[in-house]
């Protein structure tokens, strides 16, 4: 049948103008209700079944541990956070809604138990009806409410999608890894291609609910906004009052999630050098980097430092390691393992030059090209890491001319290998590691490679850190 | 004898020309030595090590008015571009360093006392008691590495050759056979080290002291 150019344009138009309001093929909606009259006559939820059902609900989610699972790494808090309330009146369920709670109740009541937006943080609203439940029912229920508010975005509302997860966990002989599969399953129903990638075991789903938390239970997590506090003790002679003893950053990160699968983060990090009798401020560093997964079983972050010393202390300026040094910088993180983690580091500095005077002779630094390769591995659990480090450093060359001074050392290589440990707790870490220097060119100190962020200073040594995470 | 004009104008030049040349040496000096010209030049390289000093970049150690030399304390002096093929110097006359005692009393004690002794290793301003310099490979022996044989006292004839070495505080030292022996025949301009030989402490001036900091003198042929 030949259709006129006048009906193809008709068609389209009344596609494009009904778009809106078809129901979706890949499920159904919920949120506010038909008329919005389940928002009026709300009372808060302090006591009685609902909160008992409600802790109920967070244990068994804990014992399960659907944190680390992706794409239910919020489901926890989503429960445990919520506000409660309860309706004065029931209501009907919408005809979007006559295949909602089926994985609580079976039946199609007509009434509906319960809602909440899909939104992070918002409420659960309960309604009359719902006190019919028995207690196993109300915890499915805080959990099925939830499941539309910790959900990638593009799923949450879709109903097959939650109840399945929910039938999932609420199994009589629900496991960790039954979850699992079944979440995975249901989202890759619930998905399309394009958003297949995101499905894998591992926590960059997050990234598609920015507002939310970055995932804390496991590793590698892709690094988020944060803020932090670390301090270096460098292994230093005491009694010299021109070394470094120890150096204290003061790091802020943000992450700006543009892409699905991709993060952007920006930092800026302030430091200060303390010597024996004397405290002062050091390079600044500013960073950008990439943080993206591949297809394998490994994520890639990507970026550059640049520590430049406009800001420091006069006397650091015009020290050895006063040189402004740009690094490019990358790291793959393997994922493949929820209990084992491997990170492989390299970053390569370029050379760079730095005059130095001293009473009247100008002497001139040329540093050859720095490359660092670092190595670390170990366990990491739900909430604590332990492992070790190793980092290689090489400086190709570095020469030093002023008067009838000369000297060229040519490559210089420095090895560093300690024990790491990391914990996590809500939104802070905690980190600790002793990297000592385990092999060196003769009599070299780390202040010579010239990147006092990177490689420290005196023959290695501890570092602590604090960071909160946003 | 008849001579023409032009014979007239060429005996007067040729005559002109005797008186000269004669002239020339005799403008300069009234006897067959030349007249060397004196150069002085403030030494730039100045370090002092000590014992009690770790710290490289201690302002104790450069840029100062006064120095204290002692058992265990030493001062490197090298004038940084003294290379033989950039100088005029004259090799076979003698190299004055001065140096100004700090306080008139200490002047007989500090000619006994003081002794130039040559460096056998190269090192920096950075350089400490224990290290030529703070790289790799930089230490040396305690109090620096010098060629103790090679030492020169005072030079008790120089503040007749030298003006600036008649001074009051002023004492001299030769230091023409270290010339000799590493710049000439090592090419190598690793400088001296003033020590104090029996341990007595003296003051002297620094580099930052103005016309009595310490002083380097040769001769060059006159121009």
């Amino acid at each position: 049948m030949k259709i006129s150019r006048k009906h193809q344009a008709a068609i389209i138009l009344t596609v494009l103008l009904c778009k809106p309001f078809l129901v979706s093929a890949s499920g159904i909606k919920v949120g506010n209700g038909n008329d919005g009259r389940d928002l009026e006559g709300l009372t808060l939820i302090d006591k009685g079944v609902f909160i008992d059902t409600q802790v109920q609900a967070v244990k068994r989610l804990k014992q399960l541990q659907v944190d680390s699972i992706a794409n239910l790494e919020m489901l926890t808090p989503e429960v445990e956070k919520a506000e409660l309330y309860l309706a004065s009146s029931d209501v009907i369920q919408t005809e979007s809604e006559r295949e909602s709670h089926q994985d609580i109740v079976g039946e199609n009541s007509g009434k509906v138990f319960a809602r909440t937006m899909p939104e992070a943080g918002a409420p659960t609203r309960f309604f009359p009806i719902s006190m019919t439940l028995s207690q196993d029912q109300l915890v499915a229920l805080h959990i099925h409410e939830a499941l539309h508010r910790a959900l990638p975005v593009s799923v949450r509302e879709n109903e097959s999608v939650v109840a399945d997860i929910n039938k999932a966990i609420m199994d009589p002989s629900a496991q960790h890894d039954t979850v699992k599969n079944a979440t995975m399953k249901s989202l890759k129903q619930g998905q399309s291609e394009a958003q297949l990638a995101s499905l894998e075991e591992h926590p960059l789903s997050s990234l598609s609910n920015r507002a939310m938390m970055p995932p804390l239970d496991s590793r590698p997590h892709i690094s988020g906004s944060s803020l932090k506090i670390a301090n270096q003790v460098f292994n230093s002679p005491a009694n010299d009052l021109g070394a470094y003893q120890n150096m204290t950053v003061l790091s802020i990160q943000l992450g700006l999630n543009q892409l699905p699968q991709q993060i952007l983060l920006a930092g800026l990090d302030l430091s200060y050098l303390k010597r024996k009798e004397t405290t002062i401020s050091g390079p600044i560093r500013l960073s950008a980097f990439t943080e993206f997964p591949t297809r394998s079983s490994f994520n890639l972050k990507l970026g550059a430092y640049v520590s430049a010393n406009s800001a420091a202390d006069e006397e650091f300026k015009s020290s050895i390691m006063g040189r402004d040094l740009t690094t490019a910088y990358g790291q793959i993180s393997y994922k493949g393992s929820k209990n084992i983690y491997f990170d492989l580091d390299l970053a390569l500095s370029g050379e760079a030059r730095m005059d130095q005077k001293i009473g009247q002779i100008k002497y001139k630094h040329q540093y050859g090209a720095l490359r660092t390769l670092g190595i670390r591995f170990g366990f990491a659990g739900k909430s604590f890491d332990a492992g070790f480090a190793t980092d290689y450093t090489m400086l190709s060359n570095y020469k030093v001319d002023g008067g009838a001074f000369h000297l060229e050392t040519g490559p210089l290589r420095v090895v560093k290998m300690g024990p790491e440990l990391g914990y996590r707790w809500m939104n802070y870490e905690v980190n600790a590691s002793y990297m000592p220097v385990l092999n060196a060119s003769k009599d070299l100190t780390l202040e010579y490679m010239g990147d006092i962020f990177g490689t420290g200073a005196g023959q290695g040594g501890y570092k602590f850190s604090l960071s909160y995470l946003f | 004898m008849n001579l023409t004009i032009k014979q007239i104008l060429i005996l007067n030049l040729l005559l002109f020309f005797t008186n000269a040349c004669s002239d020339q040496k005799g403008l300069l000096t009234n006897n067959t030595n030349p007249v060397y010209v004196e150069k002085i030049y403030a030494l730039d390289g100045l370090k002092l090590i000590a014992k009690d000093i770790i710290d490289p970049l201690s302002e104790k150690t450069f840029n100062q008015t006064r120095y204290q030399i002692s058992a265990e304390s030493r001062l490197l002096i090298r004038y940084e571009n003294l290379e033989s093929k950039n100088l005029n110097l004259q090799a076979d006359k003698p190299i004055y360093l001065r140096i100004f005692v700090g306080k008139t009393d200490d002047l007989n004690s500090a000619r006994n006392s003081l002794k130039i002794c040559p460096i056998l290793r190269n090192w920096m301003l950075m350089a400490t008691w224990t290290k030529a310099h703070p790289y790799p490979g930089g230490h040396w022996s305690e109090g620096g590495e010098l060629s103790h044989e090679d030492c020169v006292s005072y030079d008790t004839t120089a503040a007749q050759a030298v003006a600036g070495c008649a001074k009051v505080n002023a004492i001299c030292f030769d230091v023409n056979p270290w010339y000799q022996a590493f710049m000439i025949e090592r090419n190598t301009n690793y400088g001296l080290a003033l020590i104090s030989a029996d341990g007595l402490a003296i003051e002297i001036i620094g580099d930052n002291a103005g016309s009595q900091a310490p002083r380097i003198h040769w001769f060059e042929p006159p121009k």
